[in-house]
This record gives structure tokens, sequence and C-alpha cells, in this order.
């Protein structure tokens, strides 16, 4: 599953990570854990090579997708490289009553705000 | 289905009762209590044994079962001991040694319980990529690897080792470094779940406890030939793993505490009470890993949180969850009894079962819970709340446990 993806483009990397995030919004409304994680898996492998290849910020324009639970995982992946603007988007999806996608928004809110968040550490193509 | 129950003799006063269905058939497996003792043939299931197992009965059955003989003793090293008390003619003393394999006294117990060692065993067994407990992690962090071969030759069936890994290429059981060696070149496998494990080297004392874990973890995965019939953690198909269920984790731990007492040389006298001498040593050695690894010393807390709770004079702990239901019967119409911090989280039962625990919310909140308890998350490093858990301290389950019930709004 991601022993490809370092012959996958960037644009390539990201559009998937979108269609991914897609797919989880759906089976996580569903609360459906088992395809969920599945695709999570693949979408967190692509998160970090694209953050191996100092790339992570191209998801940032994803912040604006339409699709709430694109706007919640690229945040949840950003929230190293932009803080700011991560954090407002998880407050704006943290207001969202009723579904799941507002749960995770302010749990992920959280952990970031109590520092447990598990952070990637500096690039290793920047140090 | 084929009367093997026969084995358990109902008229041997000899042997020392130990209470109502402590000892059952499941499966394909002869347990006492949770604890598989033995595989059976598959196929004979709810036969509730209320009767302690002798060991020479339970070896009769087995030769009765795979035609040939069975050492029990020689896989489970406290089972060892009963068979030691056998062979001198103390049935009684070899009853209570088994006896207190399966269920230790509750002095042991609640030293187990909060000595953390579990969580260790238990911890270690998701082996989901938490680093705190993941006994890998120390591996690769004293430059070992695991080297667990399910092609590597063992001793053919019938041979009194029989089904003990051998030679192969140089490297055999009694090894330099139990079942695991210094890579040639440092090199890893290349899996995409490999730990980030630092670089720091293991002291000489880290070292040796590693050895002895993974010493732990051989004696119980070590079921031989084809027709083992010790079941314990494991098999030949599949890799060695660590125990994955708290009844698991205690045969475990009482097993390699009993090869480290075997190691020291100093085996419980006679009519010493058998258990003070493993509880003693028990604590050192939590001591000791403590020590080693402070990581670790957050589980040691539990005890003192637990009673802080059970001060608490409303406060009605269970033994187990249907016991809980027996009192407070259904939660209602499309409502269910959750539990703060999750039953397996691997606290003790009271500390789990307990008024100050459960809480009844509606069904969908409470699926909203599960899931956001079991969803990984990138923020954890790809872990659920679940697993990131793991080896936590009472009190962190119980602010996670919360938090979860106020985003879903189950909590004000």
């Amino acid at each position: 599953m991601t022993k490809d993806l370092t012959g996958r483009s960037i644009e390539q990397l990201v559009e998937r990570f979108v269609e991914l995030a897609i797919l989880m919004g759906e089976d996580g409304e569903a609360g459906l854990n088992r395809p969920y994680t599945r695709k999570f898996r693949e979408q967190y492998a692509i998160a970090n090579e694209l953050w191996s290849r100092s790339a992570l910020q191209t998801l940032l324009p994803s912040l604006e997708h339409e699709n709430p639970w694109v706007r919640y995982l690229s945040a949840a992946n950003c929230w190293e490289i932009d803080r700011e603007r991560t954090e407002a988007t998880l407050e704006a999806l943290g207001e969202i009553e009723f579904w799941t996608v507002g749960i995770e928004a302010r749990i992920s809110l959280r952990i970031f705000r109590s520092g447990d968040a598990v952070l990637r550490g500096p690039s290793p193509a920047r140090s | 289905m084929h009367g093997h129950t026969r084995w358990v003799s109902r008229d041997r006063p000899d042997f020392a009762r130990s209470g109502p269905e402590r000892c059952w058939i499941d499966g394909d497996l002869i347990r006492l209590s949770h604890w598989p003792v033995g595989g059976i043939r598959a196929g004979v299931r709810g036969k509730p044994v209320p009767w302690l197992m002798d060991l020479r009965v339970l070896e009769d059955a087995m030769r009765e079962v795979y035609g040939r003989d069975f050492a029990l003793g020689d896989r489970a090293p406290l089972l060892q001991l009963a068979a030691d008390a056998l062979a001198d003619g103390d049935r009684r003393r070899a009853a209570e040694i088994a006896d207190a394999i399966a269920f230790p006294p509750p002095e042991f117990k609640s030293r187990f319980r909060d000595a953390g060692l579990r969580y260790l065993a238990w911890g270690a067994a998701h082996n989901r990529g938490n680093p705190r407990v993941d006994i890998d992690a120390w591996l690769a962090r004293a430059g070992l690897e695991s080297k667990y071969d399910p092609d590597q030759p063992r001793v053919p069936r019938g041979h009194p080792d029989g089904g003990q890994w051998t030679g192969g290429n140089g490297a055999g059981r009694d090894g330099a470094v139990g079942n695991v060696a210094i890579p040639e070149d440092g090199a890893t496998d290349g899996s995409d779940e490999e730990l980030d494990t630092g670089d720091e080297p293991l002291t000489e004392e880290q070292q040796r406890l590693v050895e002895i874990f993974d010493d732990a973890r051989k004696d119980l995965t070590d079921a031989s030939g084809e027709n083992a019939p010790l079941v314990l953690i494991g098999g030949d198909e599949k890799p060695p793993r660590f125990p994955r269920t708290k009844r698991e984790a205690l045969a475990w731990l009482a097993a390699w505490l009993t090869e480290e007492m075997k190691r020291r040389g100093s085996f419980p006298g006679r009519n010493s009470p058998i258990w003070m001498e493993i509880n003693d040593f028990a604590r050192e050695w939590v001591n000791r890993i403590n020590r080693i690894f402070p990581e670790f010393e957050g589980y040691w807390e539990s005890a003192k949180e637990w009673e802080e709770m059970i001060a608490d004079k409303d406060f009605r702990d269970f033994n187990s969850f249907e016991a809980f239901k027996r009192k407070y019967k259904s939660a209602g119409p499309f409502r269910d009894w959750h539990h703060v911090v999750e039953q397996g989280s691997g606290f003790s039962k009271k500390m789990i079962n307990n008024t100050a625990n459960i809480v009844r919310i509606p069904r969908g909140k409470h699926w909203d819970v599960v899931y956001a308890m079991t969803k990984p998350r990138p923020e954890l490093g790809g872990l659920s709340y679940r697993e990131w858990l793991v080896g936590r301290s009472f009190s962190e389950h119980m602010r996670v446990g919360l938090d979860v019930l106020r985003e879903v709004k189950a909590l004000k």
C-alpha cells in the first residue's frame, strides 16, 4: 500500500489524500471503524510521505475544501506547519453539532492544545 | 460430545476443591478459570468441570487423546512445581500450587494488579506502535531484533525435547541472547510500522531485563510439535506473541517469576507459604523495572487513585459487569451502561465495574463514544485513544473517558 508512494508525484498524493478524506467522512459519519481505519493508514502514510518531502503545506488549500472531513483531516495533519489556520479550521468545525466531524474536530483541538499530540518533528529535508 | 470430562473424577477427596466452575472445557482448551492449561480435541464445549485439575489425570487424558506421553510440567514452570510435589507424593501441595497458579491469593493478586508488570505484558501484546510498552522497541533500542523464524528447524516429535527450536544456522535455543540476535549491519526489515526508538543503547541492566522477558516469552510460546497439547500463547503456525488477555498475562508473569526464581536458586520451602516469596520477589522486580524504565512509573499510581475513589461511602463495586447488571438491571430502552474507563483497559474488575465508573447514556451517544475511542488520530501519531492509553495511569484513562463523554455531549 505504502511502497509505491515514493513513485507518486506530490499532486497525485494530495489528490489521493482528499479522495480518501471524503471516503473516510462517509465511514466516519456511519461509525464504520474498520474501513475508516484502513483508509486512515493509507492517508497517514501519504501525509508522512509529504512531510518527508517537505511538501505537507500542499495540504493547506484543502482547509478550504467544501467537504468538512477534508478540512478536518487536512487540519489534523497540518498542525505542525500552520497552527493559526489549522486551529481556526478545527474551531469552526467544532461548532458543527450532531455530526461526528464536529466531535472529532473538538477532540483533535483539545489534544493539540493539551500538548499530548505526537508531532512529526523537524522535516528531514529541511534540517 | 464424547464425554471427555470423565478425566476429572468427582470422587477424589485428596484434591483441593477450588470452588465452583473454576475449571472447564472451552472449545479445544481445558481452562482453569480463563487460563488454558491444555488442549483437547476440538468440538467439546460448555462442560463445566468444578474440580481442580489433577496434572496426572490431565496427562492421562492427553495420552488417551494424542496417543503419546506428555509432561505438562515441562512447558509451564509452575506446573512443574506441582508435578514435583506429585512426584514426592504430596498431592495436597500439588493441588494447592496448581490452585495458586490459576487463582493467586488476594494478597498476591492485589500486588499483581498494581505492579504494572501485568500492563507491561498486556500492553506489549498490542504491539501497535506504542513505544511505552513495546518490547520490540526495547530490543531495537538495544540494537537487537526479533529473530523468530517459523522455518527454523525443531527437534522432531518423540524426542524428549520435541518441538524445541534447534540449531539451524548456528543460533540455537540456548543462543547468546535468547531468541534475539544482533543484526549484522544494523539494518532493519523496513516494515511500515517500525518505531522510531531513538539511539540510546540499553544499559547492562536493561539488557538483562530484556533477555529475561524474552526468555519468558520463549518459554510460553514453545508449544511443541503438531499435536502440542499446551496452547498457552501462540502455537506452531503463529509467531510468538505477548499475552493478549489479563489471564494470559498472569500466566506469563507467573512463568517468568518462576523462571527467575529458578535462576536465583531459591525455591520456597515445602512448608513455607508459596506466594510470600514470589510476592517479595515481584515487588523487588517492580522496583527495578521502575528504576530502569522510568516511563512505566505512571502505572503504579493506580492503587492510590483507587483507594481515593472507594473512600466515597455511596461507592459500590462488583467483580463483574454481570454482577453489576444483576444489581442495577438494564440501562433502559435505547440506553446503555457505559464504562468510563473501558473494560479492556487492563485494570482490575472492581476498578472497572463500579458505580463511579459506569454511567447510563443513550445508545447513539454510546456508539459515538466507542467510535471516538477507537478511531486512529493523526495527532496521536496514528494511534487511537484506546491504543494511546495503553500503559497510562488510571486517572489518565478516567480523564480521557470523561472528556470523550463531554465531547459527544453525553455529559455536561
